[in-house]
């Protein structure tokens, strides 16, 4: 057995004077993990100031962009200076304009919201009347029994035309109209006429659709009609007044 | 008869037509040197007047070529919206007719970060018609389905349907997706919708965090988002009434 001398054991330090030491391996393990945590931490903030999307104003931001990148002069064809192409390409934009501006129709026009049951009547783009309307209430009807037939009850979107102008309408009831009311369908067709259920007018535009008035008018503005488009009583008068067959009818 | 003539006379025409000859000279000089000093500039001129004709020639071939496009989605049944940047209105349009109208509050260009404003990608979608936009989130009608049992007096009562703003609440933004990446995205200028509603504390912690993930995951299939920001009523319009599979197009001439 050696001796023991007091250098080797360090100074000789009272008990009650000892400071007592947090247990290393403890503090290294916060130190790791506080190092971990600010590591991810600093990786997600750069991830996600380095990634996603940059918002650039618009159209400011590329416009000189724009005009550089666009700016290619179409190619000289042989033989013609560059004013004769200068007035060959006004001269196709003109017709180009033209031909554009005669798609909008001539006289008075239609346009259908169908999703908010809105009808405008448009002429060159100018609104003259903005009404109330109801239209097809996307409701589907399937026959339980016979020819198991389904019905949907949607208005048709696109471009119609009014076909058949009605004054005093008469509805004949189609099979879906028994159908949903659960009665059996007449074997004669005099059994199908119904009288003043459409209003004082109806515009015909295909397929059985049309444009009518209606006796429930506390229901305009919501999508209830099997895809016809009901119209308040006044407005009804105006479409009849300014819309001849032909009309466009836009419904969208 | 013959003319004599003096020599002195002569003389001095001789002196008279050298003093004459040399301003004249010098003139032809000084005109040949200003015709070489202006001819570069000349050139300079004629080539800037090529150059203005060019730019010309291609600002109305640009505008040409934006006419067919829409001349062509004119023809076609399909719905379309256009952008009209400089007037700040979207259309929604069918046969050249436009349907409805709204107004830009602010338009915005989103690019990817590794996208430089100054790469072709930034303007070169705006000169394309983008086909068949599809609406995200979906918008999803809630059908009424009845079936007929033949006996009207078993046959189920029909239910009025609420107003299309009670059917169908919109989001505060929402996108229109269109292949290669670009998508318009709508946003309303209060920044509440349907889906804005007040969720429960953890929920609201964490939803920023989702979105951000989110985005950075559409953003790696994503080349060009077109941000615009509608009045409320009319985005939530906008998303009730889009027609399904609505082009797009940017007018900027």
């Amino acid at each position: 057995m050696g001796i023991l001398y007091e250098s080797d054991i360090g100074p000789v330090i009272p008990a009650a004077l000892r400071v007592p030491r947090r247990p290393a391996p403890l503090r290294r393990g916060w130190v790791l993990v506080l190092a971990v945590a600010g590591s991810i931490a600093l990786t997600a903030v750069a991830w996600l100031l380095l990634t996603g999307f940059a918002a650039h104003p618009f159209p400011q931001a590329i416009s000189g962009r724009m005009h550089r990148w666009g700016g290619e002069a179409p190619a000289l064809p042989a033989g013609m200076t560059r004013e004769r192409q200068i007035a060959q390409l006004t001269a196709e934009r003109r017709r180009l304009e033209a031909a554009l501006a005669r798609k909008i129709p001539r006289g008075h026009y239609i346009v259908i919201d169908q999703t908010h049951n809105r009808l405008h009547l448009m002429r060159q783009n100018e609104r003259l009347m903005e009404a109330v309307c109801s239209a097809g209430s996307g409701m589907v009807l399937l026959e339980g029994s016979g020819r198991k037939r389904t019905w949907v009850f949607d208005t048709p979107r696109g471009v119609h035309t009014v076909l058949r102008r009605v004054e005093k309408p008469v509805w004949k009831k189609p099979d879906w109209a028994f159908v949903e009311e659960g009665l059996p369908l007449p074997r004669r067709d005099d059994e199908r006429i119904e009288y003043g259920v459409l209003g004082e007018y109806a515009f015909h535009f295909g397929n059985g659709y049309m444009i009518h008035g209606t006796l429930y008018e506390r229901l305009l503005g919501r999508s209830v009609t099997h895809g016809c488009i009901r119209l308040g009583r006044e407005n009804l008068r105006r479409l009849w007044k300014d819309c001849p067959v032909g009309t466009p009818i836009y419904v969208y | 008869m013959s003319t004599e003539i003096d020599p002195a006379a002569r003389h001095g025409a001789r002196r008279v037509s050298a003093a004459l000859c040399a301003p004249a000279a010098a003139a032809l000089c000084a005109l040949l040197a200003l015709c070489a000093f202006l001819a570069p500039a000349a050139n300079a001129a004629n080539a800037a007047n090529e150059e203005e004709l060019s730019g010309q020639a291609a600002r109305l071939a640009r505008e040409n070529e934006l006419l067919k496009r829409r001349l062509e989605l004119a023809d076609s049944k399909d719905f379309y919206l256009i952008l009209h940047p400089e007037t700040r209105t979207l259309s929604v349009m069918l046969a050249g007719v436009t349907l409805s109208e709204y107004a830009v509050r602010r338009m915005q260009l989103a690019l990817p970060r590794r996208v430089p404003l100054e790469s072709d990608a930034a303007a070169e979608w705006a000169d394309r018609v983008w086909m068949k936009g599809v609406l995200d989130p979906e918008r999803v009608r809630d059908r009424v389905e009845i079936v007929a049992t033949g006996d009207s007096t078993t046959m189920p009562e029909i239910p009025i349907p609420p107003l299309p703003e009670e059917a169908l609440q919109a989001p505060a933004r929402f996108r229109i997706r269109y292949g290669e990446g670009v998508s318009i995205e709508i946003r309303n200028v209060s920044g509440a919708g349907a889906l804005a509603k007040k969720p429960p504390f953890w929920q609201a912690l964490w939803a920023p965090i989702r979105r951000a993930l989110t985005e950075r995951a559409a953003a790696r299939h994503e080349s060009v988002r077109l941000v615009l920001q509608l009045e409320d009523e009319d985005a939530a319009a906008l998303y009730r009434s889009l027609p399904p599979d609505t082009h797009f197009m940017v007018l900027y001439e």
